[in-house]
């Protein structure tokens, strides 16, 4: 399986030398649903910012299809970031009509399906929307591009057991078309749903990356306990 | 996406524009009650002792061209045009990190046209408004019968727009250092403030762009002053070339 994106020894260093990433390298191979887990300010955010061409490394090597996608990014790749905030005054139409002017591949007819789906309100002012509507309507802006690649951090964020069931299925649907989504969330039985393939870092390194299934086969616990003993293990040692 | 980004900025588009119309109304409106106030035995018998004598004043009055420059052109238009620049411009960028909302963007364009289509609709904006107040002022003048000197509105224009472009120019370049909307403002209106306090001592003078866009050589030579022109507009490229590499190499 040929690799859609791939790390070599990244580090991120912040202003004030805070450390966000220390040499990490992994693969997401293509077609694969790959997991990033890891406490808070484990480094997630700043990697899937990298990923995007928003953030700059500090050191290492990153390749997100072929090139480094610092500072353009990649046109192939499609983004739900963790603080999912759009144009406050804009309603939910005009921010579907903002949105097909610049995103690549956008289908105004796959956007009002999956809005169906996740029961997004449509005629309100984005900032008369709840959290978990907002969350809604920029997975249903980014989910309506055609790309390679999804990246989706914290996707679920403030949504009702129902959206969130079909968020899953709708990440399943994108795995089946043989399209590549890298998924952070905090939820680990949504992780181990979705996800075949994972990363797990805790204060900017890499705890374990690998199958879900090479996870699960070395361990006697279940996937949330396995989990938590690679995260306490991390911070002993 | 300029165009997208120009209908996104309509609104605050359209009230400047509507203010700098309006502003222009004031003076044309108002020179006859302005003449005639002048024209009044008391005020006259008070210019007696006036160096430039009665006829002096009334000679300066009378003429329109020179009426246009002291109300209207080296005083409100020039000012409200760097305040139209410092509307459009602080919020370009700020705003964006401000509310995270350059994520949207991210990967769906590259950083120049994320950086083009901002910059340019605002130069568009600042453009279209500091050119309408001249235009407006010199046709109303005209309808109502007033001589107006049309080089000297072109000249006045022309310098005015240039002056604006080059603080639109420095605004979204503080914009740009600023992750709150707040502090853009403030700097943007201290280097205002700070310009014109230059341009009181003569050591610092040649900082004062406003006398240039509102200047009073216009009344005696005419002239466009090219050297000072280009000099704005090659200030301006450079800022903009400098806050390009800024915006493209920076972590959003």
């Amino acid at each position: 399986m040929s690799s859609i994106v791939r790390f070599d020894n990244v580090k991120k260093i912040y202003s004030g030398d805070v450390m966000a990433l220390k040499d990490v390298s992994f693969d997401v191979p293509a077609g694969s649903v790959f997991a990033l887990l890891g406490p808070n300010g484990a480094g997630k955010t700043t990697a899937l910012k990298i990923i995007m061409g928003a953030v700059k490394k500090t050191d290492g090597s990153v390749n997100v299809m072929g090139t480094d996608p610092f500072p353009d990014g990649n046109k192939d790749v499609s983004f739900v970031p963790e603080e999912k905030n759009l144009y406050d005054w804009m309603k939910a139409s005009a921010m579907k009509k903002y949105f097909s002017t610049f995103a690549p591949n956008f289908s105004g007819e796959r956007f009002d399906r999956i809005s169906k789906r996740l029961d997004l309100t449509y005629r309100r002012r984005v900032k008369t929307l709840s959290q978990g509507n907002r969350t809604k309507l920029y997975l249903a802006l980014a989910l309506s591009q055609d790309v390679k690649l999804y990246v989706l951090d914290e996707p679920t964020w403030g949504l009702d057991p129902v959206v969130r069931a079909e968020v899953l299925e709708l990440v399943k649907e994108i795995a089946k078309d043989g399209k590549t989504v890298i998924y952070s969330s905090h939820i680990l039985s949504e992780v181990e749903e979705v996800c075949d393939r994972l990363l797990i870092l805790k204060d900017g390194q890499v705890l374990y990356t690998g199958t879900m299934e090479d996870l699960k086969k070395d361990s006697t616990k279940n996937f949330s306990q396995t989990f938590l003993d690679l995260v306490r293990k991390g911070e002993n040692e | 996406m300029t165009y997208t980004e120009l209908k996104m900025n309509m609104v605050k588009g359209l009230i400047l524009l509507v203010i700098m119309v309006g502003l222009a109304l004031v003076p044309i409106l108002t020179h006859s009650l302005v003449t005639g106030i002048f024209g009044s035995p008391e005020v006259q018998q008070n210019l007696k002792n006036n160096p430039i004598g009665q006829q002096g004043l009334n000679a300066i009055l009378s003429n329109y061209s020179f009426y246009s420059y002291a109300e209207w052109f080296a005083g409100n238009y020039n000012i409200l045009s760097m305040i139209i620049a410092i509307v459009l411009s602080f919020s370009l960028f700020s705003r964006e990190k401000e509310h995270k909302t350059f994520y949207m963007m991210t990967g769906r364009m590259t950083r120049w046209e994320i950086f083009s289509s901002k910059v340019f609709s605002g130069y568009i904006w600042t453009a279209v408004i500091v050119v309408s107040g001249g235009l407006f002022y010199y046709i109303l003048s005209r309808i109502m019968g007033y001589d107006l000197s049309w080089t000297m509105t072109s000249i006045w224009i022309a310098r005015t727009a240039a002056g604006a472009l080059l603080f639109y120019q420095i605004g979204a370049y503080i914009s740009l250092l600023f992750s709150s909307q707040s502090k853009p403002i403030l700097v943007d209106i201290a280097i205002f403030a700070g310009l014109i306090t230059a341009g009181s001592f003569k050591q610092t003078k040649f900082l004062d762009f406003m006398q240039y866009m509102g200047g009073e050589d216009v009344l005696t030579k005419q002239s466009l002053g090219v050297l000072t022109f280009v000099l704005l507009l090659v200030i301006s490229a450079g800022i903009f070339t400098l806050e390009y590499l800024q915006f493209r190499y920076s972590d959003l």
